[in-house]
């Protein structure tokens, strides 16, 4: 197991200085001068000159990779272009709110998605076809209008749920941080609830028809313990997988969400960023992005390992 | 998404048959798309897309009002004869808007879809053909797509290009080409050593060639089905790029963008979050629903549900004696009048055909096994066999149900529930299967799994359990108990699989044994250790034993009494020595006469030709008539009766006389 983690992290390793790469070579494709583009059309040859000397951008590329690389290996990110304000700070004040978000919905589609498809693969039948409906319907349901949606409900016709903004939860409490969150992560949930319950249905299915459970019940083990002791843990090891993968769409989602609730975090500050062309912050959200995403799929990883022991050999 | 594929009634159900997964008969799956294409549901999905392009592209001539033309006067009204959707707060007629609103992002979402076709297709195939180090390589790629948050990529995109849409979409189709590479390279992998890959390989094709005309075929339709939920996935995407202001002219309308516009009023004007709402909500349904009924008529491997229903089926009163066609053979006499340890007594075994109908696949059988002897079941694949074991536990597959008399010790089993059932399933018969490599759970060690039952059937502390488990392993002649205990299933050989298979079988101390095919899956010399190792347990324990198997080498090594079946009947049934030197059926003489141990060296070893009738085709009459090289008219003409030809033995043949004349009659047949 330890010998396994540890080839997960070899791999991960590399994975991060690509992506790191990506990210910085993503803003170096602007075309003409990234302090043209923040000064905008109005600013002379030397405002952009002087703009470009002081942020650091007129030496060659590579160097200034190399420069980027090294800050990013200790923490710098360099500063805003717009702000002033360093990076790594700036990313790391709109944190708590993405992973709030996201982790909060992860965990609310892998636990009623398992439940979901248990039921619709054993019980069949009317289950089985409302846990379709309800997980197609799902799926169709484009996040921003459910969002909406939500809000006018559960915030506006019935206030149960404040309509925008987020609450620290180590400031303000459990309560303020969960009621703030909980219409977003509602909204977030509702596409990759139906993609994991679908996983999770075919999961069970396959399971379900493996000689195993026949060994198990010829025993005399009771049905629910063949179910919920031995069907849900093999089940699990490939809906927990699809749980790694649908996070590149959850962290998607949580930008959307993040504009539509206000809340103070990444995806705001990435969409702001975007809008006064503030490179350094892109260029650092990007790769904080996919940092998170690297290390969800190696805790999915280490996860299913823990699962099936099969995984541990691979 | 997968839909319940029926299995083929008769067929060994559930016993995962690898020849049932890989046939597919040419044109199954064109008749199935045709079939789907047909179903009303997916008909009005594809009317609705239809409907969606064709006003997209008739935006202008369709529109009442210019989507852009300002009314102040006429601002926020819901739906009105002139507005027939309503206006927004600029007073723009909503219908309008959302006619316009569609066509570049329907169009726009083709872009991801073909530039990952591009790049999936054919690195999926190139890397699945020849492996290797360029897996390796293209595994780290499609890892580093998977690490890239597609809508933050495409939102720094949209810095650094100006909000330049077709760059944007391109972008997001390389950064999800790396699914559909995925899926080629998989179904590349699965077809790379076909035979019939393998003989285009041998005589000389290019590779090129290869991959175009007999590997890309076989991934044709996954791929399709996938085209349509990534297209799906795309539009979703672009939808919310245009929610977010991004990559779309802010001048024209686009439904994302209406979205964002109506949630600015939604707490004085929620009506603005409705038509539009049901557009994209249509839209977004109808592409998942018809890309999901396409998926469903790929071939899939669905497994029938082998956990045992809480409720199991009943047949009905009119299916409960089969075809009915004879009466229960009587049951030969235990010694001194005491009822044998397990007795079948015209069992009925059905499953559910699609049409509802019940169909036999069991037809009254009846045998009887005393305490610490073994009844073989023996006979062809498709005979019955395992089912018959099966219904003994209460154990069949999905869709099956059992009637007649299976009785334990005197007690009856058919017809109790399946709580009873578990508490005599273990402690009083138990169940040893055909394929032990995959009758353990993988993820439980051994001790887990043995120490789970030992402790179901005694209870007591952990340190008794461990005793218990570890003596268990010794018993069935594991020597280093304690590293196999400490095993994981996928880590054991399939005859020390077997082994615990058979420990985890005697946990309860059952009384009767029923064990599967218990050695086929295992290599010869296996097989022998696992008879002798069968034979001991039952000499010590005094097990009654009910062994299935095709090999009547296994019969002659262990079993005291045989039943032959054939086509779901017993059509004998005699002590093994009788059976062996003097068999009254042809079928069990055909039997013998196929047994490659006895066959003589330069004379083709004799088979029964022919195969046995699937249970839809049963006939009426004699089912073996039309394999028989001694049929006559008169084996035609109606049911058999299995007739007692001598204490103890049973036959189902109208001309059994004949064949206890010592009259070799197949010999005089000659080979057809």
């Amino acid at each position: 197991m330890t010998r396994y983690v540890l080839r997960r992290l070899a791999v991960a390793v590399p994975l991060v200085l690509v992506v790191a790469t990506i990210s910085f070579f993503l803003v170096q494709l602007v075309p003409g001068s990234p302090a043209a583009a923040i000064l905008g059309p109005t600013a002379t040859q030397d405002q952009v000159d002087a703009l470009e000397r002081s942020l650091g951008l007129d030496a060659p590329a590579t160097t200034q990779f190399v420069d980027w690389l090294t800050g990013a290996a200790h923490g710098d990110l360099g500063r805003s272009y717009v702000t002033g304000q360093p990076v790594s700070d700036a990313l790391s004040q709109a944190l708590a709110p993405t992973l709030s978000l996201a982790v909060l919905s992860t965990l609310l589609t892998l636990g009623l998605g398992l439940v979901m498809g248990m039921a619709a693969a054993v019980r069949g039948g009317r289950t089985d076809k409302a846990v379709q409906w309800v997980g197609s319907l799902g799926m169709a349901i484009p996040n921003f209008w459910l969002a909406a949606l939500l809000v006018f409900v559960l915030a506006i016709e019935l206030p149960l749920f404040p309509a925008t903004g987020y609450a620290e939860l180590a400031t303000e409490g459990l309560g303020p941080w969960l009621s703030h969150l909980v219409l977003p992560v509602l909204a977030l949930s509702a596409v990759n609830l139906g993609q994991i319950a679908f996983q999770a249905r075919a999961a069970f299915a396959d399971a379900l028809g493996r000689d195993y459970v026949r060994t198990l019940q010829a025993t005399g083990t009771p049905r629910r313990r063949v179910l919920f002791k031995h069907v849900l843990r093999n089940a699990s090891v490939p809906v927990v997988t699809v749980t790694g993968l649908t996070f590149i769409f959850t962290l998607g989602g949580v930008v959307i969400l993040e504009l539509i609730f206000n809340l103070p975090g990444l995806g705001n500050l990435m969409l702001r960023s975007v809008q006064t062309n503030d490179f350094s912050v892109v260029q650092g959200g990007v790769l904080y992005f996919s940092l998170a995403v690297i290390l969800v799929n190696l805790v999915v990883d280490v996860a299913t390992a823990s699962l099936d022991p099969r995984v541990r050999v691979r | 998404m997968t839909t319940t594929v029926p299995t083929p009634v008769g067929q060994e159900v559930g016993a995962a048959t690898p020849a049932a997964r890989a046939a597919r008969p040419v044109g199954a799956t064109a008749r199935a798309v045709r079939q789907t294409l047909r179903r009303p549901a997916v008909l009005i999905a594809l009317g609705w897309l239809v409907l969606v392009v064709v006003t997209s592209l008739l935006a202008g001539p369709l529109s009442p009002f210019d989507p852009l033309a300002q009314d102040l006067g006429s601002r926020l009204q819901g739906p009105t004869a002139a507005h027939l959707l309503g206006t927004d707060d600029l007073g723009r007629d909503l219908l309008s808007r959302i006619l316009h609103g569609g066509g570049v992002l329907l169009l726009a979402a083709v872009v991801p879809v073909l530039v990952s076709y591009l790049l999936g297709v054919p690195a999926g195939l190139l890397v699945g053909y020849v492996g290797g180090k360029a897996d390796a390589v293209a595994d780290f790629v499609v890892n580093v797509l998977f690490a890239i948050p597609a809508l933050v990529v495409v939102l720094a995109v949209s810095v650094v290009t100006d909000n330049n849409l077709p760059i944007m979409t391109v972008v997001f189709g390389v950064v999800v080409s790396g699914g559909i590479f995925r899926l080629v390279r998989a179904s590349t992998q699965a077809s790379r050593d076909l035979l019939y890959v393998d003989a285009a390989r041998v005589s000389g094709v290019t590779r090129t060639t290869i991959l175009a005309r007999h590997i890309l075929p076989n991934v044709l339709g996954p791929l399709i089905v996938q085209g349509f939920l990534l297209y799906s996935g795309a539009f979703l995407f672009l939808t919310s790029l245009s929610f977010l202001g991004l990559g779309f002219d802010p001048q024209e309308p686009s439904w994302g963008q209406l979205v964002f516009d109506a949630t600015a009023k939604l707490d004085t004007d929620p009506w603005l979050m409705v038509p539009i709402g049901v557009v994209l909500i249509a839209t977004v349904a109808a592409l998942n629903y018809v890309g999901n009924a396409l998926l469903a008529t790929l071939p899939s491997s669905r497994r029938a549900r082998l956990l045992t229903p809480t409720r199991r089926p009943v047949l009905p009163v009119a299916d409960a004696h089969g075809t009915g066609s004879t009466a229960p053979a009587p049951l030969p006499a235990g010694p001194g009048g005491d009822e044998p340890r397990l007795v079948v007594e015209g069992l009925v075994v059905s499953f559910r055909g699609e049409d509802g109908r019940w169909q036999p696949v069991v037809d009254g059988v009846s045998f009887a096994v005393e305490r610490g002897r073994t009844l073989c079941l023996v006979g062809e694949s498709g005979c019955g066999k395992t089912m018959t074991a099966l219904a003994t536990l209460g154990l069949l597959p999905e869709g099956g149900a059992a009637a007649g008399s299976v009785r334990l010790g005197g007690q009856e089993l058919i017809g109790l529930d399946e709580k009873a059932m578990a508490r005599v399933r273990g402690s009083r018969i138990a169940l040893v299967s055909q394929e032990p490599m995959v009758a353990l759970d993988p993820c439980f060690s051994v001790r887990s799994q043995l120490g789970d039952v030992v402790r179901l059937h005694r209870g007591g502390s952990r340190a008794d359990v461990r005793t218990r488990t570890l003596d268990l392993l010794r018993l069935v002649g594991i020597p280093n108990a304690e590293r196999v205990g400490r095993s994981f299933p996928h880590q054991l050989s399939g005859g020390m699989a077997q082994r615990v298979c058979i420990a985890l079988a005697l946990a309860g101390e059952p009384d009767v044994l029923v064990a599967d095919e218990p050695t086929t899956a295992l290599d010869p010399t296996i097989q022998a250790e696992i008879l002798d190792l069968l034979r001991s347990l039952q000499d010590s324990l005094g097990l009654a034993l009910v062994l299935v198997t095709h090999d009547l080498g296994v019969v002659a090594d262990i079993g005291d009494t045989a039943a032959v079946m054939y086509a779901g009947q017993v059509v004998e049934l005699a002590p093994v020595e009788e059976l062996l030197a003097a068999p009254r059926h042809p079928y069990s003489r055909g039997l013998l006469d196929a047994m490659p141990e006895d066959a003589e060296r330069g004379v083709p070893l004799r088979t029964v030709p022919g195969v046995v009738p699937l249970p839809k085709d049963w006939p009426t009459h004699c089912r073996f008539a039309a394999r028989c090289e001694l049929a006559t008219d008169a084996c035609r003409t109606g049911p058999v009766p299995i007739e007692v030809v001598g204490p103890d033995h049973q036959s189902r043949c109208i001309r059994t006389a004949e064949t206890a004349r010592g009259v070799h009659p197949v010999a005089t047949g000659g080979q057809s």
